[in-house]
């Protein structure tokens, strides 16, 4: 019995389950143990594959056709579709620069708007746009003006109270402002709310500088710091956020790229942060039946573990949420060239992890170590993968790490 | 990788496609938006200089300050307040109903000094709301003596807490101090009113000594009263006494 179960894991770590003579003869090898004749037979078929696969193969098992999904992002050797469904929230793409994480990024979500789902785009490069050669219902937002939108009002169904509360959170540790200037903001907010229903930031920042304090206290300081940031953020975002607005509810109805390069790396976080966590509450407390796939270019913009490791200012809003959102319908897509600086929200939430090669010896050993792989030869491959080749682990349906390749883009133009 | 990314042109003329579906959200009117005095005076027919404006700002954010302190440390225009125009401008203030003045006798030989606290119209005028603990429930003067109290409490030893509003078994008391000897309950009374039942949930909280410190003499008569009418091991734990002489009363007990 042992012998045929030795058998038969060799034929699925060489992937001959779909052989049909192999299968024929592990089946009469089953029914009779003893057919010495039919053992050898099968020896001999599977024998020097067995031998090239010890020699020349690669030391990850061939993955099983549970590895199947509906958002396919890569095959393995065997060809068989690599892919994950929308009820397995999130994935982490960790790969070095120009590895092809955002051409995956890219794979994903034109494929999850084929399939209606609603996709966000966070982008630090122009390439991304091209998203628009599958679908013209994206719209593409440089923070130029021409969409403009409103962070400061609530998702729907949300206190306006607690969404200034998660807004502020969301400023102050963006910007690295410290308690004071927090519960001044809040303050300001707070009346700023009850003067006007749909306050925008321009009116934050009127409100606060309107103020006038002697220059040696506090408050001055305070409002110093806040304008600074403010008066920041309304340089570099233009009317982004100024009237007349689409509201956010409209825009989560859309597909949207948001071009962040522009930006300056706290605005960068600032604005990613703001919008997911919007999103988040959202769609938490709005019933909805379609999935929203957040993609994110450079996942250490909101995963970044110096955010976490603030004890000051607590965890951040958006780790807490990874964890409660599994039933609402959010898909993260998370991509990151440093992945040993993320922090640990994103790391134990992610259903599916996928390395591509990395340059730096501390990520491949921090992703091989998150995948669980622990044996040498696995270990030492994941430090020469080659172009396109990636190691995927889902967290479910099949745990096992496996080798895939990512399918080559063609050049448009060629 | 795509080689060719789509240009700015058609992503512009594809973005205006979409928006032209979406309703936009116009700009609302605004409920007195900005903190200016100028919008309360609109309906005042009076219009406030900005110095009013700064000064009302500083009331609001020194509520306990005396007038002759605040006048030696408000820079308006990159100036002090010299106290003639420091008063004349206070005195603009009244009348216009954005400031109220409290006398309050502060003990000892400097005998009263002069607070100010903003009215309604005050706070309308600045473009805010009144401040939880001022010029609410207890009123002012209540609230000057908790902080005034707190503040000079801080330079005594032997104490290694004090909490305005502090709780104790849930029960507030309006300073906690804690201290070696137990938790130490300071209550100021307005009117001898209510002190009877404040006293009696202050022992049952489990304060070691409660200090009442009275407004006027009048009042100190009345608690004086209700106190000679409790049990005696209740009468060691209570001292009475003017809300002026508190601070040493404390320093004595912590002393001894």
């Amino acid at each position: 019995m042992k012998e045929i179960l030795a058998l038969l894991n060799q034929i699925l770590e060489l992937g001959l389950e779909k052989d049909r003579r192999t299968m024929a003869l592990l089946r009469c090898i089953m029914r009779n143990p003893h057919d010495e004749a039919r053992i050898a037979m099968l020896n001999r078929r599977i024998g020097p594959k067995v031998l090239l696969n010890q020699m020349f193969g690669k030391p990850f098992k061939q993955a099983s056709e549970m590895v199947q999904g509906l958002i396919k992002f890569a095959l393995t050797e065997l060809g068989t579709n690599v892919g994950f469904n929308y009820d397995e929230p999130h994935c982490l793409i960790a790969g070095q620069t120009g590895c092809g994480k955002t051409v995956l990024l890219m794979i994903i979500l034109a494929q999850a708007m084929l399939q209606n789902s609603t996709i966000w785009l966070f982008s630090k490069a122009k390439d991304t746009r091209n998203l628009l050669r599958v679908s013209r219902e994206i719209m593409v937002n440089d923070f130029s003006g021409q969409i403009r939108f409103n962070p400061l009002l609530q998702p729907q169904g949300v206190d306006s109270r607690f969404w200034i509360n998660c807004f502020t959170d969301v400023f102050i540790q963006a910007f690295s402002l410290y308690d004071g200037t927090k519960n001044f903001m809040l303050e300001n907010l707070n009346y700023l709310f009850s003067r006007n229903s749909q306050p925008t930031i321009h009116d934050l920042l009127r409100i606060i500088k309107a103020h006038s304090y002697s220059p040696m206290s506090r408050f001055a300081r305070y409002q110093e710091s806040a304008l600074n940031r403010l008066n920041g953020i309304i340089g570099s975002f233009g009317d982004t956020f100024g009237y007349p607005f689409i509201t956010l509810e409209d825009l989560a109805r859309k597909n949207v790229i948001f071009e962040i390069q522009g930006l300056t790396s706290e605005q960068q976080v600032f604005i990613v942060n703001v919008l997911i966590t919007w999103l988040f509450y959202y769609k938490l407390y709005n019933s909805s039946n379609s999935y929203h796939i957040i993609g994110v270019d450079d996942a250490n913009l909101i995963f970044d573990k110096s955010f976490e490791y603030r004890p000051d200012q607590g965890k951040p809003i958006i780790s807490h949420l990874m964890s409660t959102v599994r039933k609402s319908m959010i898909n993260v897509i998370a991509c990151s060239q440093i992945p040993h600086q993320l922090g640990a929200s994103i790391h134990s939430n992610s259903f599916t992890k996928i390395m591509f090669s990395l340059a730096n010896a501390n990520d491949v050993d921090f992703m091989s170590k998150g995948m669980g792989i622990r044996d040498q030869e696995q270990l030492d491959y994941c430090h020469k993968l080659g172009k396109r080749e990636i190691v995927v682990k889902f967290s479910g349906r099949y745990q096992e790490p496996f080798l895939a390749y990512v399918p080559e883009v063609p050049n448009v133009q060629q | 990788m795509f080689s060719n990314d789509i240009p700015d042109s058609i992503i512009k003329i594809n973005n205006e496609r979409i928006l032209s579906s979406m309703n936009l959200i116009q700009h609302q009117k605004e409920e007195s938006m900005t903190n200016n005095v100028d919008e309360v005076d609109k309906s005042g027919k009076d219009n406030h200089s900005d110095k009013k404006k700064v000064f009302l700002w500083d009331v609001y954010n020194r509520p306990y300050v005396s007038i002759t302190e605040r006048y030696k440390t408000i820079t308006i225009d990159r100036k002090l307040l010299s106290a003639g125009k420091g008063t004349r401008l206070v005195n603009s203030l009244v009348q216009k109903d954005l400031l109220k003045v409290h006398e309050i006798n502060l003990g000892g030989r400097g005998g009263s000094a002069k607070f100010l606290e903003l009215t309604e119209k005050g706070y309308d005028a600045i473009g805010m709301k009144p401040k939880p603990g001022i010029g609410k429930g207890a009123g002012f003067e209540h609230g000057f003596w908790q902080q005034h109290l707190a503040e000079r409490l801080k330079s005594l030893s032997g104490i290694n807490e004090i909490k305005i509003e502090g709780l104790i078994m849930d029960k507030s008391v309006d300073i906690l101090i804690g201290t070696e000897q137990g938790k130490f309950a300071i209550e100021i009374a307005m009117s001898s009113e209510h002190e009877k039942i404040n006293v009696e949930k202050d022992i049952a909280a489990g304060c070691s000594r409660i200090f009442i410190g009275c407004k006027d003499k009048t009042i100190l008569k009345e608690v004086t009263k209700i106190i000679s009418g409790y049990p005696e091991e209740k009468k060691i734990k209570l001292t009475s006494c003017l809300v002026q002489k508190i601070f040493e009363e404390v320093k004595n007990c912590l002393q001894s």
